[in-house]
């Protein structure tokens, strides 16, 4: 892609795009889309083997083949964090102590270590996060914010009983989602017009400082502009009678049928599967052989 | 006239997000030229490409295809010096009192000349400069930002730009949500602005009046693509031009075409006349009663 302008701000793109393809995965109940992130974010936590993370990647893979999405929009996303995993991963290798007891050192520079445990560890973070980060790039591009509402709301439901504010909560969740693509737009225009009064936000030579002092004028106007946008969206809702969630209807009634439940049913599988395959571990072997490799 | 090209944009194409299934074809091979001592509009529907166009013209957006020269720096070269060029080029947004952050009138002002290292002193005297031209006093910078009217934020805005002492204004509807009396302001702060030799102006607006008081010449955007370049007063009298490209003539026009269907010809009872502002068409207008016996 042409970098055409410095103001372009990264991951707009893909991260909580909604790009209705009419798949498989578009037509899920979302309900069933929300229990099944969740479960797959919850097993890449808690899973211990890289093969159970590849596995759970392969999955994901899949997925978005289904969902005839481009993949190369859900490593548009992936490459957006990258640069963080790369450092979080840095840190974790090289820098946490409580890797060091009783664990092999593979190479050692300064106050620098890396031992077998460490290295497994920053490969495990990345795996991880690179299984999330697809994950919910997945989610969101196959599902609309507005569906994704529905589905919180529903979810949420039950807990109504013990007077938990569902309906409220779905509705803060999702204008706080709406309003995301809003205010980078907002801080855009903002940087432009700046800018083009002789700000410079584009090169990465001067010190943190400095660049941090030049964003403090962004924040002032993003924020006045913010409150009125929240201002309006308030008495825009009031205007139209707006109450709240009691006694409230909905156009919308979600019904499973059962394309859903089988969804259900193959990501409760996966997740299983995955917490099985901790138990063979192929990252052992990895660190075995760079450990007869370097030593 | 060649030597006085200050902008010059040639077979500009533009597409936001491109390679993705969202890809928008902003522009497409824009031709578009600016001379010193000219003031040239730009109008066309919501979504022609106006403001993808502006942005071009300051390096905000750098061309994809084509090319776009300002002040003899070729901007489609990466290490072009954009901040001489944005320095050259005052850009003004749509809404800009919008983004005034400074708590006093006179630090937002001074922004854009802070940014380009001038002395305490020279700074001063550029915000004075500045308020003056936008018909405010010096006094004015001590003003908090918040406290002001819509129409004097907008001023302060403009007296922000002003500062950078462009060669070339780039306005985006710099008349929209003000008030008769504002707009009458402001169009006459645009006219003495550009009363210095050697200055030009780009204004962009859906406001046909404003177009026909300010453009000599005007381009006609619509789906990306340059449909008419031209005359301002050849645009607005040629009626099945503005047919085609969808616009609405300005009120005064709309009178004599008014008077046209009803068979009133008045562009033809009076040639070598200008038949364009109210002034104008009263007049002519006026004449042709008197001339009945009234």
């Amino acid at each position: 892609m042409v970098r055409d302008s410095e103001f372009a701000l990264p991951g707009k793109i893909s991260i909580g795009q909604y790009i209705p393809t009419g798949s498989v995965l578009h037509r899920l109940d979302p309900r069933v889309k929300l229990v099944m992130g969740v479960v797959l974010i919850l097993a890449a936590v808690s899973v211990s083997s890289m093969t159970a993370l590849l596995f759970l990647f392969l999955v994901v893979l899949a997925g978005l083949f289904l969902s005839r999405v481009q993949v190369k929009l859900a490593f548009a996303s992936l490459r957006t964090v990258i640069p963080f995993l790369l450092v979080l991963a840095a840190i974790q290798v090289f820098a946490v102590p409580q890797f060091r007891e009783g664990a092999a050192v593979l190479w050692r520079w300064k106050f620098l270590i890396m031992t077998d445990r460490s290295l497994k560890s920053g490969m495990m973070l990345i795996g991880r996060f690179m299984v999330i980060v697809t994950g919910l790039s997945l989610f969101t591009f196959s599902t609309s914010t507005t569906e994704f509402m529905h589905g919180v709301e529903h979810l949420l439901r039950p807990l109504q009983r013990i007077r938990f504010p569902a309906h409220e909560t779905a509705l803060i969740v999702n204008i706080s989602i709406r309003f995301i693509p809003i205010l980078i737009g907002e801080a855009e225009r903002i940087m432009k017009a700046q800018a083009s009064r002789g700000a410079d936000f584009g090169s990465g030579r001067i010190n943190f400082i400095r660049r941090f002092r030049r964003m403090l004028p962004l924040f002032v106007p993003l924020f006045l502009v913010s409150l009125r946008h929240a201002q309006d969206l308030a008495e825009a809702m009031e205007s139209r009678c707006y109450m709240g969630g009691t006694g409230r209807t909905q156009l919308v009634q979600l019904h499973a049928v059962r394309r859903d439940y089988v969804a259900l049913c193959i990501g409760l599988c996966t997740a299983a599967a995955s917490l099985y395959l901790s138990y063979i571990r192929i990252d052992e072997t990895v660190v075995s052989t760079l450990r007869t490799v370097l030593l | 006239m060649t030597q006085g090209v200050v902008i010059d944009v040639r077979d500009l194409s533009h597409a936001y997000m491109p390679g993705t299934p969202l890809e928008v074809q902003s522009l497409r091979r824009v031709n578009f030229r600016v001379c010193r001592n000219e003031t040239v509009g730009i109008v066309g529907p919501t979504g022609s490409g106006k403001s993808t166009l502006l942005y071009h013209l300051n390096g905000l957006l750098r061309p994809q295809k084509g090319e776009v020269v300002v002040g003899g720096i070729e901007l489609s070269n990466r290490s072009a010096d954009v901040r001489r060029v944005r320095s050259m080029v005052g850009l003004v947004f749509q809404n800009p009192e919008d983004q005034l952050f400074e708590q006093y009138a006179g630090d937002d002002v001074a922004f854009g000349p802070r940014n380009y290292d001038l002395s305490k002193e020279e700074i001063r005297e550029r915000v004075r400069k500045a308020l003056e031209m936008v018909g405010l006093p010096f006094s004015f910078k001590d003003r908090l930002t918040a406290d002001l009217s819509l129409g004097e934020k907008r001023r302060v805005a403009l007296a922000g730009v002003f500062a950078l002492e462009p060669e070339v204004l780039v306005i985006d509807e710099p008349t929209a949500s003000l008030d008769p009396g504002g707009r009458r302001e402001l169009i006459e702060v645009l006219k003495q602005w550009r009363k210095v030799p050697r200055r030009a102006m780009v204004i962009v607006s859906h406001s046909m009046e404003d177009i026909l008081e300010l453009a000599d010449r005007t381009c006609v955007l619509a789906e990306g693509r340059m449909v008419y370049s031209g005359g301002t007063g050849d645009l607005f009298l040629d009626r099945n031009l503005l047919q085609a490209h969808d616009l609405v003539p300005p009120v005064s026009l709309q009178v004599v075409y008014g008077l046209e269907d009803r068979g009133f010809i008045l562009q033809g009872k009076f040639p070598g006349k200008s038949l364009l502002t109210t002034r104008e068409v009263a007049e002519a207008v006026g004449g042709m009663l008197h001339g009945q016996g009234f």
